[in-house]
């Protein structure tokens, strides 16, 4: 051994302990990575640890980037899925209730059912409050009292139409609640007259065939032909003209 | 017996008895050195590391102490490499069961086993009373039996650095061998 200088000066454990190291036994290799050895001597440097070691890197990295964009759409997928008043009903009004105290207004989910069973409640009918009660109804139930936004719109005959709407957000109870009955109407010349007062249902229409018996809410100040959504866009309120998209999600009830 | 050249070239071609030449002049220093550092990996280090040489093999230009310097450079980076990917914990503890009987002698099955375990827990212990780049160094000059300059290529550090670490280590080594256990 080349290195026997470094022994020089050391006590007898020590070197007993450097021999004791440096005393190597035999060797044999299998055949089997002489085989392995021989190959890639001839196929060249191949690296065999390295090459998985990278692929294995790139595919954590694919994997990391396809589960956070997996993730980011079903996030953004839930939040549009909110702000539409798409989510089921057990879902959309805690979601709402929630989004309400960080001053965001998204549709509540059984807004439009309750004031729906109101709407299509036939012993209102034709006693010339039945527009009212529907209004008061939205009104309570869509938890906006003080929003300036409330849209009535009554239909003075005996069919007893009255349309109400509260404020924007209320739009997808609205299309839900009545979609079969502003199927029946086709007519476009539905005259349906808005005026907005704060918690004050005014709005009087005369018209017979007013979709309004539907329940569909109707746009402020135009005319019941756009008004096929049931979305509600009440003057006064701008915050809630956003949700007009829920027009959208009760556009089922075409008025052309 | 070809020379050491002409077992390169051999070896280069692909020939396998060449590889074993290498391999039995070689492979017991350095599993030595590997079980020292990491005796739950070393063999499969050792593997890996013959099969980076002979890969490599047709860029290599030297002689038997460069090849030796060579062979301990690939093999310690391979080490590293397997401590990184397997998150092992280096263990300085006695053999396993298995890697007992895989250590197998020629004449004398078991005074070579014996002997063999002997020299990885004489390494192992080394290698728990130093540093770690002490250790390196120490392992190194006497086990894989390399040069000052050859360790500092190795390690990639200066010549004067390796002497000093050599220095300390020795001293160290001899300070905490004599070392007796306090009794209460």
């Amino acid at each position: 051994m080349a290195n026997d200088s470094i022994f020089e000066g050391l006590d007898q454990e020590a070197t007993a302990l450097l021999h004791a190291a440096r005393a190597t036994t035999p060797a044999s290799p299998d055949a089997g990575l002489l085989t392995a050895m021989a190959a890639a001597a001839v196929d060249g440097p191949v690296p065999i640890s390295s090459r998985p070691r990278r692929t294995t890197m790139i595919g954590k990295l694919i994997t990391a980037k396809a589960l956070g964009l997996a993730g980011a759409l079903v996030l953004t997928g839930g939040v549009a899925a909110a702000a539409t008043g798409t989510l089921p009903d057990p879902v959309q009004t805690p979601v709402s209730n929630a989004a309400e105290h960080v001053g965001v207004h998204i549709p509540e989910g059984e807004h439009g059912a309750a004031v729906s069973a109101v709407a299509h409640d036939k012993s209102n009918d034709g006693d010339g409050n039945h527009g009212a009660t529907v209004s008061e109804t939205a009104r309570q139930n869509h938890g906006h009292e003080g929003d300036a936004t409330t849209t009535t719109t009554v239909a003075g005959d005996d069919n007893g139409g009255t349309t109400n709407s509260g404020p924007g957000n209320n739009g997808k109870g609205n299309a839900k609640g009545h979609t079969k009955a502003h199927d029946a109407t086709d007519d476009n010349e539905d005259q349906v007259t808005t005026t907005t007062v704060a918690n004050t249902p005014t709005t009087v229409d005369d018209d017979a065939n007013d979709s309004a018996r539907s329940g569909s809410s109707s746009s402020g100040s135009s005319n019941s032909g756009s008004s096929s959504g049931g979305s509600s866009s009440g003057s006064g309120n701008s915050s809630h003209s956003g949700q007009s998209g829920d027009s959208g999600h009760g556009g089922s009830g075409t008025d052309d | 017996m070809p020379s050491f050249s002409a077992v390169i070239e051999a070896a280069r071609a692909g020939g396998e008895w060449a590889f074993e030449v290498l391999f039995r002049d070689y492979q017991p220093a350095l599993l030595r050195y590997l079980r020292g550092q990491a005796p739950d990996i070393a063999d499969d280090v050792a593997s890996e590391t013959w099969i980076a040489v002979a890969a490599g093999l047709r860029g290599f230009e030297g002689d038997a102490d460069d090849f030796r310097a060579w062979l301990f450079t690939i093999g310690r980076h391979r080490l590293i490499d397997e401590r990184r990917r397997e998150k092992r914990r280096v263990l300085t503890s006695a053999l396993t069961t298995t890697q007992l009987l895989e250590v197998v002698g020629d004449d004398n099955p078991e005074t070579t086993v014996i002997d063999a375990v002997g020299g990885d827990l004489a390494a192992q212990r080394i290698v728990a009373l130093l540093p770690a780049d002490q250790a390196d160094v120490i392992l190194l000059r006497v086990v894989a039996d390399l040069s000052v300059d050859q360790v500092a290529e190795v390690l990639g550090k200066k010549p004067g650095h390796v002497r000093t670490l050599q220095s300390r280590g020795l001293k160290r080594l001899a300070e905490r061998i004599s070392e007796k256990p306090v009794t209460p």
